[in-house]
C-alpha cells in the first residue's frame, strides 16, 4: 500500500487511498456485518466510495 | 420535531450489510463543513459517529454534533471515551444523549493526553471501556451504576472497539469476549489492511452474537500509511 501510494505521487496519492479503500470494502464484505470509513480529512470523497463499493 | 431516522440496530438485525462512517467535530465552532458533507449522505449510510475529543485533541464535544447530524435525518453513533469524565459525567452525559435522541454508543477507553494537544490535561479513567458497557446496560434497564432506580431507561445499543489484526491475536480475542459479555452488540474494527486476515478473525469471533463492522480507513497519502505504521502499532499498512 505505502508503495502504491508513493508510486501516485503527491496529486494522485488521494485517489490511490480512495481505490485501496474502495478495494478492501470489496475483499471484507463477504465476510463481515457492515463496514465503518474512516476517511479523516477526506469526507468528501465518501460518497464516491459508498457508490464505486456499491455498499450503499 | 426531528424526523426518526433509521436506526442502525434494525440494519444489523435485519441482516443487511450496514455503512457508517466517521466524523470529528471542528476545532472550533464552526460546523458548516461536517453538515454540508453529512447532508449528502442522508439515506446512504446507517450510521455517524461522531468522535470524542479523538487522539486528545480538544474538539467540540460529539453530543451537540450527534443531535445536529439526527436533526438532518441520520442515526448517530456517539463516541465515549472514559479519559475526560467520571462515572457522574458519563452518566449524565448518557441521559442526555438518550433524551436527545441519540440510540448509539461506542465505548472506548480513549487515548492518554499526553499524545495530544493537552499534554499537562489531568485524565479520569474513573472507568474503562468494559465498565461502560456495563453502566449502560444499567441505564438501559432503568438503573445507574450504584443500582439507584431512574425516571426513565435510556435505550442505547452498545457497540465497541477491536482491532483484528492484533499481533499477538489473543489477548484482543480474549478482550472481545469481555466486551460481548458487558454487552456489546457490535463492534466496529480498527483499519483492515489484510482482508485475509480479517477473514480468519471473523471465523474465529462468528459464534459469538454480535455484529462486526470492518474498520476502512482511507490513506491520503504515504506520509500518512507511514505515520500509521510508526505510531499505531497493532495496525501495519502493508508495503504491498
Amino acid at each position: 500500500m505505502i508503495d502504491e501510494l508513493k508510486a501516485a505521487g503527491p496529486e494522485r496519492a488521494e485517489d490511490v487511498g480512495v481505490d485501496i479503500a474502495v478495494r478492501t470494502i470489496k475483499a471484507v464484505q463477504p465476510h463481515c456485518d457492515g463496514v465503518h470509513i474512516m476517511a479523516i480529512k477526506a469526507t468528501h470523497r465518501l460518497g464516491e466510495i459508498i457508490t464505486r463499493a456499491e455498499v450503499g | 420535531m426531528s424526523r426518526e431516522p433509521r436506526r442502525l440496530k434494525n440494519v444489523l438485525e435485519q441482516g443487511q450489510f450496514a455503512v457508517t462512517i466517521e466524523y470529528n467535530p471542528p476545532k472550533g465552532t464552526n460546523i458548516s463543513a461536517v453538515l454540508e458533507n453529512a447532508k449528502q449522505l442522508v439515506g446512504r449510510v446507517h450510521g455517524v459517529n461522531v468522535t470524542d475529543n479523538t487522539a486528545a485533541v480538544v474538539r467540540a464535544g460529539s453530543l451537540p454534533v450527534c443531535r445536529l447530524l439526527y436533526e438532518l435525518g441520520h442515526d448517530p453513533v456517539m463516541q465515549m471515551t472514559c479519559r475526560d469524565r467520571n462515572r457522574i459525567a458519563i452518566q449524565s452525559d448518557l441521559m442526555g444523549a438518550s433524551m436527545l435522541g441519540i440510540r448509539n454508543i461506542l465505548c472506548l477507553t480513549g487515548d492518554y493526553p499526553t499524545v495530544g494537544d493537552h499534554k499537562e490535561a489531568k485524565p479520569v479513567y474513573d472507568l474503562d471501556s468494559v465498565q461502560v458497557m456495563q453502566l449502560v446496560q444499567g441505564l438501559n434497564n432503568g438503573r445507574d451504576f450504584a443500582g439507584n432506580k431512574l425516571d426513565g431507561a435510556t435505550e442505547f445499543t452498545i457497540g465497541a472497539a477491536v482491532t483484528p489484526e492484533a499481533d499477538p491475536l489473543g489477548p484482543m480475542l480474549a478482550k472481545f469476549e469481555v466486551k460481548v459479555k458487558a454487552g456489546a452488540q457490535f463492534f466496529q474494527t480498527q483499519a483492515i489492511y489484510h482482508p485475509e486476515q480479517f477473514a480468519s478473525f471473523m471465523k474465529t469471533v462468528r459464534p459469538f452474537k454480535v455484529k462486526v463492522l470492518a474498520g476502512i480507513l482511507v490513506l491520503r497519502n504515504a506520509k500518512m500509511a507511514e505515520f500509521m505504521n510508526a505510531h499505531i502499532l497493532v495496525c501495519q499498512s502493508p508495503r504491498r
